[in-house]
């Protein structure tokens, strides 16, 4: 056997070794999720909610949410926030150090006054500047802390330390959340009896095109924009199907970091958040994992389907970049910090499933498919591509994909159902099919870009514009 | 182990091909189960809409006229309107609605006309399903049409192998009876999780309690559950006669029920609580702690000033914080005695700070 024979046995069975995981991977997800998908739906198909809203036994939360020169918009968002339905609730906002009228605007707005507040320093963060309280009752359940830039997981780090309540809700600011969201959030941490949930995560969907009234969804569109629609596709795929079936089996990784609800004490005892990672939601929610495996203590991270946060995805191809570029560097660096995880059994589920899940197929993905193409542009180059093969081979892998997100669909419907109109299902059908061609190499190129800062060490955040939103879009106007 | 060749032989564009067209021929009855969904759901969604409106307007006409009889004749009549099973569920959940949303001899209305179309033989044909989600849905109508001839066999899933029947079982028996359905604490083996306490809390809240003779029984059950759900029945209805037992709940391993004890202990405060709490400081965790000088606060004298000021110097913040909380509770002047002590401590000089601008809000 040549060389040339061994390497190109090598590269067959090992790219199809592969492929045939990730299908095979895929399509057991999507079978788990709906059979959690379905028991979730019939559990709770006649629970009233809302005897948590006036009873003094239900668990006491603190919303966590840090603000960076969000000064257009604060005022509505933290009035939505503090219109929620949950009495036993405060509700934080964290001022990162922003260089606009952020605070300037809450101070007015809210008649806030700072007062004498002894910090503890559980978790250690930057320079506190103050803490502000409204001298009106109406608005008693908030918090505005001001603190020297730090970035977000310091400025959570500061809300976790000024947090007097049991439970924290960390959320992104301009994130509209459903009035009920609390309610269904807290659920799970009281049902389990065998083990402590140390975390739970809710739906994150797109907002883009909605309408939206004083801070508030009235109207669920799909997206007008592309991109916008294609990542609704890729949301629903990911929270509907994906993390439904990774908490099945206790293998969560990853709770949003625009909605995510923990346990306070276990969050201080595994550090709270680390600001040397971009992806410091994923990393809080493995490290606090690992403490508990390492405790010995038994713990579940939970997921619910109910779409309750909404947020504005990126319609414009630089900031997606930007953002998939952080995003595979935050996994990257989580990865790493935990890599003594991989295939030890010591972390269970986590260890021998959910890290080499991630390592393979979430982190390794880009750099494989990029590998590939380069291989296959040289290859052509000098010839040696069996094009029948070839087109073969990616008709195949793509019809995969269009069933994927078919089925995606059909979960969706099936569940809650946002998108109620035949034309928006047809619109997101339509939009899946030009995916690969189109959406997934930009996904793919911006993660290799993400490999490449990180190379250079380049850990920015990257600047994250926002269209705000605005006055109803309804689609086609 | 197969060839290179072998292998290439499985995936050669023939069978790829088949597995793509596989794959399109199954995305193709997703897309169309998509379809057909949506408009079974369009179609379902218009004829409940009018089956709605037919509802709201007998129902109303029943309130007015009071005649629940005549109306419930006349859908009898139209029976057909609603004869699949998921229109008389809708038809069930919307009498439910109605029912949450009224008070006085209109619910006894809503309850004659759900008796009337036969609603109550498919709640009881689901009571006795042997799936769970349809067992535990049969349970809710019942109990929410009051028929309290049901309890018996609504009884035995009190204590049922499956959570959520279980939980609907204990909800309706409470729902029925009251008080005195909590005799299902008696034999409950099983756990009942923190939402279900909740909830029946929740539901008992409006309730006369009586005179709890099971209560000294469920605090001292082998079920820790029950433990903990009878320190809270005792807490919140100040039941004093038990106060012997709630100490006695302060051995118990479960940090959970000691932190309930503790609270129950506050609430139930005689002369001797103080001492008790304070007795078992040195034993507690740290939220335990801070629940004891929580109550210390509540039910503490000046005599516990000192206690409290040697608290202070505990190396948690938190406890500091709660220590110097009880301490402004306990005398009028305790928040000077307070900033005397933190005379040159910049950690206390702050939580004292804090507890001046509490008090003062």
């Amino acid at each position: 056997m040549t060389v040339t024979h061994i390497i190109f046995a090598l590269l067959t069975y090992g790219i199809f070794t592969y492929a045939c995981t990730l299908l095979i991977s895929y399509m057991v997800l999507g079978i788990a999720s709906v059979g959690v998908s379905k028991k979730y739906m019939r559990k709770n198909e006649f629970t009233d909610f809302r005897l948590l809203v006036a009873s003094p036994h239900a668990p006491s939360v603190s919303i966590l949410a840090p603000a960076y020169n969000e000064g257009a918009t604060i005022i509505e968002n933290v009035r939505s926030l503090l219109f929620l339905y949950y009495s036993n609730l405060e509700v934080i906002i964290i001022n990162d150090g922003s260089k606009d009228d952020c605070l300037d605007k809450l101070i007015k707005e809210y008649q806030l006054e700072k007062v004498d507040f002894h910090i503890q320093y559980k978790i250690q963060t930057k320079e506190i500047r103050g803490v502000y309280k409204s001298k009106r009752a109406v608005y008693k359940k908030l918090v505005v802390v001001d603190k020297a830039n730090g970035g977000k997981a310091d400025a959570l780090n500061v809300g976790i330390n000024v947090a007097a309540n049991d439970y924290i809700v960390c959320i992104d600011v301009d994130c509209i959340l459903e009035q009920d969201a609390l309610l269904k959030m807290m659920k799970p941490f009281l049902e389990e009896t065998d083990a402590r949930i140390i975390a739970s995560g809710g739906v994150v969907r797109i907002a883009n095109s909605c309408e939206i009234k004083d801070g508030r969804l009235e109207k669920i569109f799909l997206p007008e924009n592309y991109w916008a629609r294609m990542q609704s596709l890729e949301y629903i795929r990911a929270f509907v199907i994906g993390r439904m079936a990774w908490a099945r089996i206790n293998g969560l990784l990853l709770i949003s970091g625009a909605f995510g609800a923990f346990d306070k004490q276990i969050a201080i005892n595994a550090g709270g958040y680390n600001h040397k990672t971009v992806g410091e939601d994923m990393e809080l929610v493995v490290r606090m994992r690992r403490y508990m495996e390492e405790m010995h203590l038994p713990y579940k991270v939970t997921y619910i389907p109910d779409p309750l946060c909404w947020t504005e995805a990126p319609t414009s191809s630089k900031i997606l970049g930007r953002q998939r570029n952080r995003w595979t560097r935050g996994t990257i660096e989580t990865l790493s910090m935990h890599k003594v995880m991989l295939f030890n059994p010591r972390y269970r589920v986590m260890g021998m499933l959910s890290y080499p899940f991630w390592l393979f197929f979430e982190m390794l993905a880009p750099l494989i498919e990029f590998f590939g193409m380069a291989v296959f542009t040289l290859m052509a180059i000098f010839g040696f591509i069996n094009w029948g093969a070839f087109i073969a081979m990616l008709v195949f892998i793509i019809s995969f994909g269009y069933l994927y997100s078919a089925f995606a669909a059909l979960m969706e419907v099936r569940t809650f159902n946002m998108y109620r109109r035949r034309t928006e299902m047809m619109k997101l059908l339509l939009t899946a099919l030009t995916e690969p061609f189109y959406f997934h190499p930009f996904v793919v190129w911006s993660a290799i870009k993400g490999y490449w800062d990180l190379l250079r060490k380049k850990n920015s955040w990257g600047e994250m514009t926002r269209q705000g939103f605005g006055p109803a879009q309804k689609p086609g106007s | 182990m197969i060839s290179s060749e072998e292998f290439l032989e499985y995936i050669n564009p023939r069978n790829l091909y088949l597995g793509a067209l596989f794959f399109i021929f199954l995305t193709l009855i997703v897309v169309a189960m998509i379809y057909a969904y949506l408009s079974v759901r369009k179609r379902r969604y218009f004829a409940m809409e009018k089956m709605d409106r037919l509802l709201n307007y007998w129902v109303s006409e029943a309130v007015v006229e009071g005649s629940a009889a005549e109306v419930a004749g006349l859908l009898v009549k139209l029976r057909r309107n609603f004869n699949t099973t998921a229109q008389r569920t809708h038809v069930t959940d919307n009498l439910i609605r109605i029912k949450k949303n009224f008070t006085g001899s209109v619910t006894d209305q809503v309850v004659y006309i759900y008796e009337q179309l036969g609603l109550k033989n498919d709640s009881l044909k689901k009571l006795h399903s042997l799936k769970w989600h349809i067992q535990a849905r049969g349970i809710y109508e019942l109990c929410m049409m009051n028929q309290a001839d049901c309890l018996p066999d609504i009884w035995k899933y009190t204590n049922s192998g499956n959570e959520q029947v279980r939980m609907e079982a204990q909800t309706a028996i409470i729902g029925l009876q009251g008080f005195a359905g909590l005799a299902f604490l008696n034999d409950l083996t099983y756990p009942m999780n923190e939402w279900q306490q909740i909830k029946l809390l929740e539901q008992l809240r409006a309730l006369d309690p009586g005179d709890m003779e099971h209560l000294p029984q469920w605090l001292s059950s082998p079920n820790q559950y029950v433990v903990l759900f009878a320190l809270r029945l005792a807490d919140i209805y100040q039941q004093l006669q038990v106060h012997d037992e709630v100490v006695l709940c302060l051995q118990s391993p479960d940090e959970k029920i000691r932190r309930q004890a503790i609270r129950t202990i506050g609430r139930l405060a005689n002369d001797q609580s103080a001492r008790i709490l304070t007795k078992q400081y040195g034993y507690e965790t740290d939220n335990n702690k801070q629940q004891i000088l929580k109550q210390l606060g509540i039910i503490g004298s000046e005599t516990d000033l000192p206690y409290l000021a040697a608290r202070l110097k505990e190396e948690s913040d938190t406890l500091k914080l709660e220590a110097g909380r009880a301490m402004t509770k306990c005398a009028p002047d305790g928040i000077n005695m307070l900033l005397q002590l933190a005379h040159g401590d910049e950690v206390l000089l702050s939580v004292s700070r804090q507890i001046k601008y509490e008090m003062n809000k």
